[in-house]
């Protein structure tokens, strides 16, 4: 099991070991990247770090490994939530569009550095051009 | 969502201690974890674009507008675009960063961009510039 010291400013969470499946991969989470988004966007970002964060690195439908465009090893949790969330004040749930994915990025110290929806292949609910942006389909 | 799924409740709790939709759009953002800018236009649901290996596009969900960005490798631009334009150097010290310089520097120095490519460097660094949006480039 990959070993990171928890540091201050950071939670630490669990999540999907893409190597095995098990859910002990220790994820940390980074406050003021939260603290910046939901102050701003307001509820929908809210609702995404509380039910779609968790949701892509326990229930992912696919992780990718390595992250070619920022020469890490990193790695890509895909979910295919059934809704989306909208509204900075009042947030209400809409359908998932079939061509969107939701999708978090871990860097190689198991640090999130970036979670969004992203284009996906409505068929494959993967990211567009998942062949070539990551090294690997890890799970 | 079971509790297996979700957050344990002291995260949530650290979470929902956030109070949001407090601040205004536009701001910036710089996440020394990822070394990346996030850039907000709007306060407002988008998904993100991929233009080239830096740059991803955030777009409005109800009618594709870009509302933001995503900028990574921001220190390794700075340092390769000061030593191939020293004059860059007059536009950002060690900590402070104007936005509009980072994606002009990094587009005039892209060799291959399509048209929709130099759309979107463009109009980011329009917004940029109206706004004076700087990030601060600290450490994690």
């Amino acid at each position: 099991m990959m070993s990171i010291p928890v540091r201050s400013g950071y939670r630490e969470t669990l999540a999907i070991n893409p190597d095995g499946g098990r859910l002990d991969r220790k994820i940390l989470i980074s406050y003021n990247q939260l603290d910046f988004l939901i102050r701003r966007r307001g509820e929908s970002a809210h609702r995404e770090a509380i039910e779609l964060i968790p949701m892509a690195l326990r229930k992912p439908t696919a992780i990718f490994e390595g992250i070619r465009d920022q020469g890490i090893k990193g790695l890509c949790y895909v979910c295919l939530p059934e809704c989306r969330y909208t509204g900075r004040t009042d947030v209400v749930s809409q359908p998932r569009e079939s061509n969107r994915c939701f999708c978090v990025y871990v860097d190689d110290d198991g640090v999130i550095i970036e979670w969004r929806w992203d284009e996906c292949d409505g068929k494959t609910g993967f990211p567009l051009a998942y062949e070539t942006r990551f090294v690997r389909r890890a799970l | 969502m079971t509790a297996h799924e979700g957050f344990d409740p002291e995260t949530v709790r650290w979470l929902e201690s956030i109070e949001p939709g407090v601040e205004e759009c536009p701001a910036a953002f710089y996440n020394p974890d990822g070394d990346s800018i996030t850039f907000l236009i709007e306060a407002t649901e988008y998904y993100g674009q991929r233009v080239d290996d830096r740059l991803t596009v955030y777009r409005a969900f109800d009618d594709d507008r870009i509302v933001g960005s995503y900028f990574k490798g921001v220190r390794i631009v700075v340092e390769l675009l000061t030593k191939k334009m020293p004059g860059f150097a007059h536009f950002h010290n060690d900590r402070q960063i104007k936005i509009e310089h980072l994606f002009r520097a990094n587009f005039y120095d892209t060799e291959c961009v399509t048209e929709m490519q130099a759309s979107i460097y463009m109009d980011l660094a329009g917004q940029a510039e109206r706004t004076g949006i700087e990030a601060t480039l600290c450490e994690a």
